[in-house]
């Protein structure tokens, strides 16, 4: 005997049993409950998209569909912060420090000496007088007398000039003592180099007259590479010794100002 | 699908129609529903015993069906998913009841004699004298059931489906449901005889 037939009493009650139907507004319910569901579905949805609408910050942070940014991005934060105040606030504290000090060393200045003067000018003078300050007093004195002032492209009126160039009204009396600093600082190149070309100068014909041949460079085919001497050659030629010295030494001195002169010009002019 | 007239969605399977419901045919909706609803209504209130609560658990399944077409795979028999929303809606829903019902107010009171306690929704044997007709009489037997031996009991020998269906319905191995079914029945059948006793006696 089955189970099915053991209970065929009871199965046949259950089956008997009356069965419920769905009521008459049963659909209509469901359709009402269907655009309720929907309506809450859209405004569920609307209000999802305003949330999206929210601020960056707020939608980096309340991002439920990225949540791993959050760390990453609180990571990065922290990074950028701890660059910032190791490297690029020190910077700006010790640009601040640097622009104080400049703005002291201007103020000072201006207040020492003329205040049309740029900075950069006095600073420039103000070395080539420390410069003249260290020479020894020997080498001064012979400047003076020797008063190579007058042959140099920057001589005081020069100076002067440039100055006036660059300000309305510049103070006389410190151009008048610039303008003596720099024509002793030129001296003591010029000086300095002009002694050392004397020395060549006087050395060199004995030298020569020695051994000139042995002196001059070979050519690749034996001979000497010494010029000829012609007519051309004053300096050997219709000149005595004496004079000849005291010209070639004016003219380099001519050579070697100029180019002295020059730098000391670029100097200034930086 | 425009071509279609009522008739048409008639012939079709319950497979059919929820496969153009997926495509955003409201109408194989609409089908469906006539289908099912007398059955569901008729196997929800089997299981709670109340009428009104049927219709709106009906509704509330259909409604999950509505929202949630697209979790349908072909591969399962119609009738065994959607049956398998409703027990699970069910359940949820006679779970949160009971649990509502068994609060005892004399529980906030620390002594010992209660004055009253509120009872649950079931009918015991012994209220027998309340029911008029042996259909209720059947009914009130089987809403006092486990709700284990319950569920089975309504499917098998109401709904009528199968113990394979059932046991996918309830997720449960196919003896499991077989051994339920029949303990289920023993059970009934001692409760409607002790039923028929009482009422005999009085």
């Amino acid at each position: 005997m089955s189970d099915e037939e053991k209970y065929l009493e009871i199965r046949e009650k259950l089956k008997s049993l009356e069965t419920i139907k769905a009521s008459s507004n049963f659909t209509n319910n469901l359709h009402l409950k269907i655009v309720e569901e929907e309506a809450l579905r859209r405004k569920v949805h609307i209000k999802k998209y305003d949330d999206e609408k929210g601020g960056f910050l707020r939608n980096l942070f309340n991002n439920k569909q990225y949540p791993w940014l959050i760390p990453a991005v609180g990571f990065t934060m922290v990074i950028f912060f701890i660059f910032y105040v190791t490297y690029v606030n020190v910077d700006i504290e010790q640009l601040e420090k640097s622009n104080n000090t400049l703005e002291l060393t201007d103020e000072s200045n201006i207040a020492n000496n003329e205040p049309g003067l740029k900075n950069y000018e006095l600073k420039n003078l103000s070395d080539l007088k420390n410069s003249i300050d260290n020479l020894p007093k020997d080498n001064l004195e012979n400047l003076k007398n020797q008063n190579y002032t007058d042959q140099g492209n920057l001589n005081g009126s020069d100076l002067n000039n440039e100055k006036k160039t660059d300000q309305s009204k510049p103070d006389l009396a410190l151009v008048e003592t610039e303008k003596r600093n720099v024509t002793s600082a030129d001296n003591k190149v010029f000086k300095s180099k002009k002694s050392v070309e004397e020395n060549e100068i006087v050395n060199e014909p004995v030298a020569k007259d020695n051994d000139s041949e042995n002196d001059m460079p070979l050519s690749e085919y034996g001979k000497s590479n010494k010029p000829v001497e012609s007519g051309t050659d004053k300096r050997s030629e219709s000149i005595s010794p004496d004079d000849n010295v005291e010209r070639i030494m004016h003219m380099k001195l001519d050579k070697i100002d100029k180019t002295g002169l020059e730098n000391l010009r670029d100097k200034l002019v930086r | 699908m425009p071509g279609k007239t009522e008739t048409d969605y008639k012939t079709l399977t319950d497979e059919e129609l929820i496969l153009l419901f997926q495509k955003e045919d409201v109408r194989a909706f609409n089908e469906l529903v006539n289908r099912y609803k007398d059955r569901l209504v008729n196997f929800i209130f089997r299981y709670t015993g109340n009428k009104e609560e049927s219709e709106d658990l009906a509704q509330d399944t259909f409604l999950r069906l509505y929202k949630s077409k697209h979790l349908y795979v072909e591969i399962a028999k119609f009738s065994t998913w959607f049956y398998t929303i409703a027990l699970n809606l069910t359940r949820t829903y006679m779970n949160k009841k009971n649990k509502m019902k068994t609060t005892s107010i004399s529980n906030y009171y620390d002594d010992d004699e209660k004055d009253y306690e509120l009872t649950s929704g079931y009918i015991l044997p012994d209220d027998s004298a309340n029911a008029a007709t042996e259909g209720e009489i059947i009914q009130k037997a089987i809403s006092s059931l486990n709700s284990k031996f319950r569920e089975v009991i309504i499917l098998r020998d109401i709904q009528d489906l199968d113990y394979e269906e059932i046991s996918k319905i309830t997720s449960l191995p196919l003896g499991t449901v077989k051994s339920r079914i029949n303990r289920g029945r023993e059970c009934l059948k001692e409760m409607l005889e002790s039923l028929h006793k009482s009422k005999t006696k009085k």
